[in-house]
């Protein structure tokens, strides 16, 4: 019965298009804080959102570009299960990996949302219903791998809530929204998710594998290379290593002069063919090898000159 | 009621906030006493934009002036899906003056209609392309140059050493600073003098309750502070010891004095009270604060002596969802919670009779990259820092960085070379400050506060101008 009442208010609130997703734990605490999102995921009990990219019904982008974008706010103090719940004010809230300092998860929309919290909810609050406006959380497909597949994209946002003490007790929610995008109907084609190899590479390898937290973005800045948007092919091509045995050897970052895939440490240090000492780590750090293909698809590149647009043959499948 | 050594130590660094531990700058303190107080009575309040602010998207070009300066702009802010570009009609509302060297119409960006307002009146000075050599990307270290005013590391604050300093002489038994958060700002720290940490003052007081739960044992605790500090402070034989006791004197007195000018300023202001709340931030409860303290002064409060604060106000680590002109978006945000937070405050101020005596500075720890990514900006180098007041000369002061000529990280270059882009070093704003609004000689602030980077080749800061004109 109680479980039925709880369906019914998600439902009605869900009027508007945002539903109010408690995100799990105890119903006694769950009031605390709460998100504000499109759920449309399990459909008898929407508290997940999943959405095919460029679904115009819920990708907010409305467009097929690799990603999906889904609007997320944050509540406190809810009244959304006002007979189950009813919460103390809230002293503290967090978002997982929403710190720029090395976290090898953080993400950039995590720390958006967890923004809004600092400059929208006053903490600490007792005001009902106090929300953040909403965040667009990009959730990227996957891929494409090999066939112009792709396969889905995840993001999960975590939330740590902390009730004002009362009678010596303080209470406790932790909630999470899962964020689904799906391939969209049809070949996951690269050329229509991307502009060109370079995009591409920037995109689906140095975006997810190499410019993250405390590597090679702008707060780690690892060896002196930053490889976020913008500013990745100014840092690799033709540039003289900082690692001294690299530069000794006549390697370029990216030799795009010479064409050469072999003398350019970037792929070197992607397809682990490191062979004199001194030469560091094979990268992605700390990760699985990228897929054979993906190192392909560099090597490709390079050999065709390293070009900033367009497609380079064989990259665009 | 027993207290070890070592929770003493602990609670009189947070009650006393003493900042910077160490007796070397007592050397003479009477010779520092005679020469203090050049702030007379006015007030300094400096605004951290925590995160690093989009300078483009702050003072944005609306034409190209002699050079490019709004087609560049255009090649690097993207419109449609994520993009951060900034129309030339969108900025229609906000248009400030124009970039000096190049003529280039400049605007603030929509959500600084306070600062807009503020400029209007003649109150506010943009100052440009503000940077260092050799800029950091790095949050902390970008940060650390920032506060202490020393690219090379210092750990006393810009402002701190100030107080610090022959020339402003404060004393441990003053309190001539206050932050406004948890713990002292780094801009403020020093080894001479307390500064206050203040959340809100209706809530501020010396921490006793920790030790006991005991009702009516505060007055014994009071007794035991007050005894302890005392016996420091008399001591000649340990300067450190002694100005634990000074220091902590004079914060537990404060404590107990300050949070009087809440209540005061309720009474004699509550419809000012009321437009700060009405703004619902916390860059407008934090002025709110500083406002009481200066209406506290105005009106004569025995033991209420602060002239210098500092705030900050977090979220410009804008990598994602900065947004354009819309009001949803997260920089929109921010600006409009800072330039109508100011808006209020100054005109609070000018009801007081006093926005003529309170200068504010607003700065970041860096800019932003020049193109942008999917839905925001990274790190980046120059961007554009404001004072404010009635005492300011409004206008737009130092150079549009040149977007068409990149480093290799995409980001704007520093140069102190003459022409259209020379930089303006960021140490060249405090040194107005410092020498204009301050009373410090150009000399002294060039030897002791702010030494140019002589040891380096050219490119660097090694001629400074103290001058910039935005203060008479």
């Amino acid at each position: 019965m109680r479980m039925a009442a709880a369906i019914l208010l998600v439902l009605l609130a869900g009027a508007s298009g945002a539903t109010t997703i408690p995100g799990g734990g105890s119903s006694r605490t769950d009031c605390l804080a709460t998100f504000q999102a499109a759920a449309n995921w399990p459909a008898s009990r929407p508290k997940a959102i999943r959405c095919a990219d460029g679904d115009p019904a819920c990708d907010g982008d409305g467009a097929v570009n690799g990603s999906c974008g889904f609007a997320v706010s944050v509540c406190v103090n809810s009244s959304y299960n006002a007979a189950r719940c009813i919460s103390p004010g809230v002293q503290f809230l967090e978002i997982d990996h929403a710190q720029d300092n090395g976290d090898p998860l953080f993400d950039p929309d995590f720390q958006a949302l967890e923004s809004r919290i600092g400059a929208q909810i006053d903490l600490p609050s007792s005001t009902p219903n106090d929300c953040t406006s909403a965040v667009t959380i990009h959730v990227p497909l996957d891929g494409p791998f090999p066939g112009s597949v792709c396969r889905q994209g995840k993001k999960q946002i975590r939330t740590t809530t902390l009730g004002l003490p009362l009678a010596g007790r303080q209470s406790r929610d932790t909630d999470k929204l899962d964020l689904t995008c799906l391939p969209p109907a049809g070949a996951c084609d690269p050329t229509l998710l991307f502009d060109g190899t370079f995009d591409r590479i920037e995109r689906q390898i140095f975006a997810r594998k190499c410019a993250t937290s405390g590597c090679h973005d702008s707060q780690g800045q690892a060896g002196g290379l930053l490889l976020e948007s913008g500013t990745s092919l100014s840092a690799l091509l033709d540039r003289v290593p900082t690692n001294g045995a690299a530069s000794a050897l006549g390697w370029r970052r990216v030799d795009g002069i010479g064409a050469n895939a072999e003398s350019s440490f970037l792929y070197r240090k992607l397809n682990d063919d490191l062979p004199a000492p001194g030469l560091g780590q094979a990268m992605p750090y700390g990760q699985r090898p990228l897929d054979g293909f993906l190192r392909d698809l560099v090597a490709l590149w390079i050999e065709a000159g390293a070009p900033a647009s367009g497609w380079v043959a064989g990259t665009d499948g | 009621m027993s207290m070890t050594r070592r929770q003493f130590f602990a609670r009189s660094g947070v009650a006393a906030a003493g900042t910077l531990l160490g007796p070397g700058l007592f050397a003479s303190p009477l010779v520092g006493q005679a020469l203090a107080s050049t702030i007379g009575d006015r007030w300094l309040v400096v605004l951290f934009l925590d995160g690093g602010n989009d300078g483009l998207n702050t003072v944005t070009p609306v034409s190209d002036g002699s050079h490019s300066h709004r087609a560049d702009y255009d090649l690097n802010r993207g419109t449609g899906s994520g993009g951060i570009n900034l129309s030339i009609a969108e900025l229609a509302g906000t248009l400030v003056g124009n970039d000096p060297s190049t003529g280039a119409q400049l605007a603030l960006h929509p959500g600084l209609a306070g600062l807009k307002a503020l400029y209007d009146q003649g109150w506010l000075g943009v100052v440009q392309g503000c940077g260092y050599p050799a800029y950091s990307l790095s949050h902390e270290l970008a940060r650390m140059t920032w506060q202490t005013g020393n690219p090379q590391g210092e750990s006393a604050g810009w402002v701190g050493r100030h107080l610090a300093s022959s020339s402003g002489g404060y004393l441990p038994t003053d309190v001539p600073g206050v932050t406004i958060g948890q713990r002292v700002a780094p801009e403020l720290r020093q080894s001479a003098t307390s500064v206050l940490v203040v959340d809100q003052l209706e809530s501020f007081g010396f921490p006793y309750d920790d030790l006991s739960a005991a009702a009516g044992d505060i007055a014994a605790k009071r007794l035991a502070f007050n005894r302890l500090y005392s016996s420091w402070a008399a001591t000649d034989l340990q300067d450190t010891k002694r100005f634990l006791g000074e220091s902590g004197a004079a914060t537990l007195a404060s404590s107990e004095i300050y949070p009087q000018l809440h209540d005061l300023y309720l009474a004699n202001r509550p419809g000012w009270s009321e437009q700060y709340a009405a703004l619902d931030r916390s860059t407008a409860r934090g002025l709110r604060e500083i406002a009481k303290i200066i209406h506290g002064n105005q009106q004569g409060v025995a033991g209420v002596d602060a002239r210098f604060f500092q705030l900050t106000n977090g979220g410009y680590d804008t990598h994602s969802n900065q947004g354009g002109a819309n009001v949803d978006g997260q920089h929109y945000d921010l600006h409009r919670e800072v330039g109508d937070s100011l808006k209020v405050f100054y005109d609070d101020l000018a009801d007081m009779g006093l926005a003529d005596k309170v200068l504010t500075l607003v700065w970041s720890e860096f800019s932003r990259r020049i193109p942008q990514n999917q839905s925001g900006t990274d790190h980046g180098s120059q961007g554009p820092m404001f004072v404010i007041g009635e005492a300011v000369n409004g206008g737009i002061y130092g150079n549009h960085p040149n977007l068409a000529a990149l480093d290799d990280q995409e980001n704007t270059v520093y140069s102190q070379a003459p022409g259209l882009f020379r930089s303006t070093d960021f140490r060249d704003v405090y040194g107005t400050i410092l020498k204009h609004w301050l009373g410090m000689s150009g000399e002294l602030i060039a030897s002791e506060m702010l030494v140019p980077d002589v040891a380096h080749p050219g490119g660097y800061w090694t001629v400074p101008n103290f001058d910039l004109g935005f203060l008479p």
